[in-house]
C-alpha cells in the first residue's frame, strides 16, 4: 500500500519539478522539493521498518533493492541538489523512482529469511555502494537525456554545457561507487565461492558497465568529444547498468539469479 | 608545455577584468582577496611583484594522483589475475556423508562426517549449509570443523569451501501389499528391478522427490529440494515380460494411499529410506588473491580520487590600470576544466563585489 502511495507520489513530484523547470517558478521549485523531501523521509521509513521486520538488512532479493535503487535516486537528488541546483533533474529521478517502484508490483513483496549465500557482512558493502552508483549513474542518464532533448530544441548554450558538466560530475560521483560494488562484489565471491572472479554473467556485464564509463569519462578529457557524444555514451552506459541489473537475472543463468 | 601525464598541458582558463578600484584599496584587502579564494578550498599565497600583487592558489595537490593509481590498479588487477591462471589450484570434488578421501594440495586426509541442511523454523527456507569435517593430518592428529557457506576453512594456504549438495538414495525398504495385505518386504537399490519371492513380478524403483506435494490433477511434484516429505515412485512387472509396460505408482513414508488415490491390488509403503549428502566442496590456493587484491585497493582509492578530489590551481594578477586595477586570473586543472572556469567566474564575482561593495 505505502509503496503505491510512494509511486504516486514521485510521479507528482516528478511533474511538479519538471514543471518548476519550464516555469522558472522558485515556488514550483521549492514545493517540488517539499514534496519530494517528505515522500523521501516516508520511504527511509519504510526500508527501516521493513529491516526491522525482517531482522536483517533489507535488501536481500530483487524486491527490495528496487525500493532501495529508488529511495538512493531521490536521496542523491537531494544531497547534490544544494551545490548543482538543477530542478530538472529531480524530474527525471522522480519519474525513474516512480517507474522502480512500480515494477516492485510485479514481485512478492513477502519478507523472506536470508539464505545462507547472503549471510555475510558484504551484504552491507557491496550491494550500498553498487547501488549508489547505479543511482548515481541513473542521475547522470537523466541529465544526458535532457542535454540531448534540450540540444535538439537548440536552447541556451550556457544551460547545455552545465548539463553536460552535470552529467560528468554525476559519473565522477557514481563511477567510484560501481567500482567499489564490483570489487567488493569480488571479495565477497572469493569468501563465498573460492574464486574472486568467475566470469559469471553479473560480473561480466558489471565489468562492461565499467568500461562503458571508463570511455565516457576518458572521452571527458577532450573537449572536442564532450556534449552529444558524451551523452549518447552515458545513455549506453546505463543501459548497460539496467542489463546488469534486470537482464542478466531474466535473460541469462547467473551465480546472482537467486536473490538479485 | 607538458602536463602530468606528458600530454601537451592544456591551456590555463583566462579571466580578464578591469577592478573600477584603486590599487591602493586592493593592497588593503589583500587579506579579504585570500578568503575569498580560500573560501574554495584554496590554499593561497600572495606577494608584491613587478608593481602589483600577485596571488598563488592550489588545492587538492595529490588529486593528481588519481587517474595514475587507476591505471596502476587496473595493471596490477590484471597481473593478479595473470598469475590466477598460471598458478592457482582451483578445484571442485565431492566428498559423501562417511567417506574419507586424501586430497592434493591439502595434507593428511579429510572425512565428511555429517552435512546438515538447517531450515528457517516453520519454513522451507534453509537457514544454513553445514559440513562437518574432520582432518587427519599427517602425524595422525584429528581435528574437527565446521564448513559454512561464506565461512571458508583456511589450512595453511589452501581454503576449502562449501558449494552446491545433493543427496543419493542408497536404498529403500519397501513393504508391498497386495489386496491391503503385506506380501513382502524388500529392500530395493534405485533402477535395480528385483523378484517378489512369492509371485511372477518383479519391482524397482525409479524416481524420488524429496518433498513432494500433490497437485490438482492429483500427480505427485516436487515442492522443494529439501528432504522433509519424500515419495518415491515404483515400477511393477511381470518378471516374464519384462518388456510390458510396468504398473507405476509412487509410494510414501508410513502411507499406503494417500488422501485421494485409487485403491489398486497393489499397494507400497516406504518404511526406510537410506540416503547420503554429497557435498561439493571446493579448493582454493591462489598466489594471485594478494596482487588482484592491492590492485583493486589502488582501483578504489583512484576512482574515489580521481572522482572527488579535483586537483586545481590559480594565479591572480593585480596590477594598477589606467581606469582602475586589471585584474588577470589564470586557472590550471589536469581535468574538469567546465568545474574551475564556473570556480573561476564565482571568484571574479565575489572579487567584484568585494571591490564594488567596498567602493560603495
Amino acid at each position: 500500500m505505502t509503496i503505491g502511495i510512494l509511486t504516486l507520489t514521485y510521479l507528482v513530484f516528478g511533474v511538479i519539478s519538471f514543471l518548476a523547470f519550464a516555469s522558472g517558478r522558485k515556488l514550483s521549485c521549492i514545493l517540488s522539493l517539499i514534496f519530494g523531501f517528505i515522500a523521501l523521509c516516508i520511504h527511509g521509513y519504510e526500508i527501516v521498518m521493513r529491516g526491522i521486520e525482517s531482522g536483517h538488512l533489507p535488501w536481500a532479493n530483487t524486491y527490495e533493492t528496487l525500493i532501495l535503487l529508488s529511495f538512493l535516486i531521490i536521496a542523491i537528488y537531494f544531497l547534490t541538489f544544494p551545490r548543482y541546483k538543477m530542478v530538472v533533474i529531480g524530474g527525471f529521478a522522480g519519474l525513474i523512482a516512480s517507474i522502480i517502484l512500480a515494477l516492485t508490483s510485479l514481485l512478492s513483496s513477502e519478507i523472506e529469511p536470508l539464505i545462507p549465500a547472503l549471510k555475510s557482512n558484504w551484504l552491507l558493502f557491496h550491494v550500498v555502494s553498487a547501488f549508489i552508483g547505479y543511482s548515481s549513474l541513473a542521475l547522470a542518464s537523466a541529465s544526458a537525456a535532457i542535454y540531448l532533448v534540450l540540444s535538439f530544441l537548440k536552447r541556451d548554450p550556457d544551460q547545455l554545457k552545465y548539463l553536460d558538466w552535470l552529467t560528468y560530475r554525476f559519473i565522477c560521483f557514481g563511477f567510484p561507487f560501481l567500482t567499489l560494488g564490483i570489487l567488493t562484489g569480488a571479495v565477497w565471491a572469493n569468501a563465498s565461492w573460492g574464486r574472486y572472479w568467475n566470469w559469471d554473467p553479473k560480473e561480466t556485464w558489471s565489468f562492461i558497465t565499467w568500461l562503458v564509463y571508463a570511455v565516457c569519462l576518458h572521452l571527458r578529457s577532450d573537449e572536442q568529444f564532450h556534449g552529444r557524444l558524451t551523452a549518447v555514451v552515458t545513455l549506453l552506459g546505463f543501459a548497460t547498468v539496467m542489463f546488469t541489473y534486470f537482464g542478466v537475472n531474466f535473460w541469462l543463468s547467473s551465480l546472482h539469479a537467486a536473490y538479485a | 608545455m607538458f602536463g602530468e601525464n606528458g600530454r601537451k598541458a592544456a591551456p590555463p582558463l583566462t579571466v580578464s577584468k578591469i577592478l573600477p578600484d584603486t590599487f591602493e584599496s586592493v593592497l588593503g584587502s589583500e587579506s579579504k582577496i585570500k578568503k575569498v579564494i580560500s573560501s574554495l578550498g584554496y590554499t593561497c599565497q600572495s606577494q608584491r611583484k613587478n608593481g602589483g600583487l600577485f596571488f598563488s592558489a592550489s588545492k587538492n595537490k595529490w588529486g593528481i594522483l588519481g587517474g595514475p593509481l587507476i591505471h596502476f590498479g587496473l595493471v596490477l588487477a590484471l597481473i593478479g589475475g595473470l598469475l590466477t591462471f598460471l598458478f592457482s589450484n582451483v578445484r571442485e570434488f565431492s566428498l559423501p556423508e562417511g567417506e574419507t578421501m586424501e586430497i592434493q594440495g591439502i595434507p593428511g586426509k579429510i572425512r565428511l562426517e555429517k552435512f546438515s541442511v538447517l531450515l528457517h523454523p516453520g519454513k522451507m527456507q534453509p537457514e544454513e549449509y553445514v559440513g562437518q569435517l574432520m582432518i587427519e593430518n599427517p602425524k595422525q592428529q584429528i581435528e574437527r570443523y565446521e564448513l559454512k557457506v561464506n565461512r571458508p576453512l583456511r589450512i595453511g594456504w589452501t581454503k576449502l569451501f562449501l558449494m552446491r549438495y545433493h543427496f543419493e538414495i542408497l536404498r529403500i525398504d519397501v513393504s508391498v501389499y497386495r489386496k491391503e495385505k503385506l506380501v513382502e518386504q524388500l529392500s530395493l537399490k534405485m533402477d535395480e528391478a528385483q523378484k517378489l519371492r512369492h509371485d511372477p513380478y518383479e519391482i524397482e524403483f525409479n524416481d524420488f522427490v524429496p518433498d513432494f506435494v500433490i497437485n490438482k490433477e492429483g500427480q505427485v511434484t516436487s515442492r522443494s529440494p529439501y528432504f522433509v516429505n519424500p515419495a518415491v515412485r515404483i515400477a511393477m512387472r511381470p518378471s516374464e515380460k519384462p518388456e510390458e509396460k510396468p504398473l507405476q505408482v509412487w509410494a510414501f513414508r508410513d502411507l499406503a494411499y494417500h488422501q485421494g488415490g485409487k485403491t489398486n491390488e497393489w499397494s507400497f509403503v516406504v518404511d526406510k529410506i537410506k540416503k547420503r549428502y554429497v557435498s561439493g566442496i571446493k579448493l582454493s590456493r591462489d598466489p594471485g588473491i594478494f596482487v588482484a587484491y592491492a590492485g583493486f585497493s589502488l582501483l578504489v582509492l583512484g576512482t574515489f580520487i580521481s572522482g572527488f578530489v579535483l586537483h586545481r590551481r590559480l594565479e591572480l594578477y593585480l596590477l594598477p590600470a589606467q581606469a582602475g586595477i586589471e585584474m588577470t586570473m589564470l586557472g590550471y586543472s589536469p581535468k574538469d576544466r567546465t568545474g574551475l572556469e564556473y570556480e573561476l567566474n564565482r571568484i571574479q564575482k565575489e572579487l567584484l563585489f568585494l571591490f564594488q561593495g567596498a567602493r560603495a
